[in-house]
């Protein structure tokens, strides 16, 4: 621990005065002390509680759950609650609103960051400078230059980083990005993205109300600017305001573009040039997209189109075209010009799961399995930084309406002073990234 | 057709205005709409603003700039005009606007939304001003403030903000995690 870690500990460890110290793992048991993993939640309403679910299935690998933190006393003490219920004992000791309760301290071996996306970066880089192995959900952050400090923060203090894209860990989803890698569909020309049209909707004004009890608003609105507070601002439907996400663009953009990104072996890199012409509400508390349609052309000539999609299916899709044929993918479906192109090497091997959630398991085993093995994850926060990125990219130009061109190597835009600007934001105060 | 522009021989020439006709040519004025939108209302002028900034050539960014800080100088601006602005400011902003950024960030309710602003307006005016303002905060505005000197890579501030970390709290927190990163030793 280096002298900042042990300061903010020191610091961290009078905030916590009062609450319950969180026994060392080899306590608990049943499992030997060198298997167990702690884990802590920070965020613990939908995807949270998703995530909270897969890591209780997962005990017998030796994860076990012992904090929980959410601003709103509602969430966190019925997650709280559920943790105790299923492991059938007083477990979860630590039920906190503050995330640096979990963060800074030194009985926790793995968090997993299931907030709203203008969180995501604080709170990963608050746990990878204190030694944590890092779970986080997409889009991995709300901001281009959040995404590389993440990365940076991850390489500098040695920890693995997980993003929550669980395509990686799907059969059909890797099965498309293998075959394609290896030339199935020859030179790719085309790639088209669908994704959702927004599920949730609000009028051209809305009123201010009085902050439910049992949340810390001031909490939750953190470093992005302030706003008073309303019900369609926070859980949920956070997501169609671009102070705190990027909308569907970033929501499901986030998974598609990213299986689009791993089949043409761009992991560590990005497209060259974007544009686009979406529509933005232009009144109303929703700020989001509420039609996506950018295209981000890469060096090699491909055009990978996403847009939203108008049929009612709350899913995303992804089409390569190639000079041999086409594939289209989703959670859903898989499908090609050819069927020979469905089964090469005996086609796709897909997770099973009693009780379901098949690549949900597989990715947060696959989180566990490198928190052991010290091997980068599946989706490792460079891999999620880079898709995310491209989300990004989309809504600026997006917003702009104008060609942008984009240098992957130094992640930054070629003339074009706005663009660069909206890499990133300053935080409402005492929030920093660096 | 205003009447200036009808030729001597038109019979409408220097006729009375009809009050039907100068109703119809009516319509608000975005820039004025915008400086009174309050939380939770229409929001119409100011996207409008929003659009014409983001589309302009950079040659028209000095003309908008003018325009923002012209609102910010409105003493009957509203909280969420003033926001509006400092975000916009962040797209076009320079040198230019420094100072009255400057008279924003001095004041612990308007700071934050200065900094939104000034940490994307490169050069050594905004640098001196956010530096200047380390005397003037205190408490959580100055741990923001020490955010955005680190963000901005200002390593002239280095020691300014490493005589900040023994003031503990918020802002020593905010001042260890940017000695850090500018390259201070820890």
């Amino acid at each position: 621990m280096n002298q900042l870690n042990r300061r903010n500990f020191i610091k961290l460890s009078t905030l916590a005065a009062g609450a319950a110290t969180i026994m060392p793992s080899k306590l608990f048991g049943a499992e030997a002390p060198s298997k167990q993993i702690t884990f802590g939640f920070v965020g613990t309403g939908n995807m949270g509680s998703s995530n909270i679910d897969r890591v209780l299935r997962l005990k017998k690998l030796g994860a076990r759950i012992v904090a929980v933190c959410d601003v709103d006393k509602f969430f966190r003490e019925r997650a709280a609650a559920r943790i105790k219920k299923v492991y059938g004992d007083t477990g979860c000791k630590l039920v906190s609103g503050d995330f640096r309760e979990l963060t800074r301290n030194p009985e926790i071996d793995a968090l997993v960051v299931s907030t709203p996306d203008h969180w995501h970066a604080l709170i990963a880089l608050d746990a990878l400078r204190h030694g944590k192995d890092v779970f986080c959900e997409k889009p991995l952050t709300h901001s281009i230059r959040e995404g590389q400090a993440l990365v940076a923060a991850l390489r500098q203090y040695n920890r693995v980083g997980q993003t929550g894209t669980m395509q990686r860990s799907d059969g059909s989803f890797r099965y498309v990005a293998d075959v394609i890698q290896q030339g199935a569909l020859g030179k790719l020309d085309h790639i088209d993205i669908l994704i959702p049209a927004n599920n949730k909707y609000v009028g051209a004004t809305w009123t201010p109300e009085a902050v439910p009890e049992g949340l810390d608003y001031d909490f939750w609105i953190g470093p992005a600017p302030f706003a008073p507070y309303a019900k369609q601002r926070t859980h949920y439907q956070f997501r169609y305001i671009m102070d705190y996400a990027g909308g569907q663009t970033t929501n499901w953009g986030a998974h598609y573009i990213d299986i689009a990104q791993w089949a043409l072996s761009m992991d560590k890199s990005g497209p060259v040039a974007v544009e686009g012409s979406g529509e933005f509400p232009t009144t109303g508390l929703f700020t989001a997209p509420t039609r996506v349609d950018f295209t981000a052309t890469y060096a090699s000539g491909v055009k990978l189109r996403v847009k939203t999609r108008t049929d009612g299916i709350y899913d995303g899709s992804v089409k390569f075209f190639g000079e041999k044929g086409w594939m289209d993918v989703s959670r859903t479906k898989l499908k090609a010009s050819d069927d020979a192109l469905l089964t090469i090497g005996g086609g796709p091997v897909k997770e099973k799961s009693e009780g379901g959630d098949a690549s949900g398991l597989a990715h947060m085993t696959n989180f566990i399995a490198c928190i052991r093995s010290r091997e980068r994850c599946v989706a490792d926060f460079a891999i999620g930084h880079r898709t995310t990125t491209i989300c990004n990219l989309g809504n600026i130009a997006m917003q702009l309406r104008r060609p942008l061109t984009w240098d992957p190597d130094k992640e930054e835009f070629l003339g074009d002073q706005q663009a660069n600007r909206m890499k990133e934001r300053a935080y409402r105060a005492p929030w920093a990234l660096v | 057709m205003a009447d200036e522009k009808r030729a001597a021989s038109d019979p409408l020439k220097n006729a009375e205005p009809n009050p039907r006709l100068t109703e119809f040519s009516k319509s608000p004025e975005p820039w004025a709409e915008m400086a009174k939108m309050e939380w939770g209302g229409d929001r119409t002028h100011a996207s409008t603003i929003q659009t014409l900034i983001m589309d302009a050539d950079v040659s028209q960014y000095p003309t908008f700039e003018k325009k923002l800080l012209a609102v910010l100088a409105d003493q009957q601006a509203t909280a969420a005009a003033q926001d509006f602005v400092c975000r916009m400011l962040r797209l076009v902003g320079s040198a230019a606007g420094v100072p009255a950024l400057a008279k924003l960030l001095a004041d612990e309710k308007t700071a934050d939304c200065a900094r939104y602003a000034l940490q994307a307006i490169p050069g050594a005016e905004a640098d001196t001003a956010l530096r200047a303002a380390l005397g003037a905060l205190k408490g959580k505005a100055k741990a923001g403030l020490i955010g955005t000197l680190s963000a901005r890579g200002d390593k002239e501030a280095l020691a300014a903000i490493k005589a900040c970390v023994p003031e503990g709290g918020e802002v020593g927190d905010a001042a260890a995690l940017a000695v850090a990163t500018l390259g201070g030793a820890q």
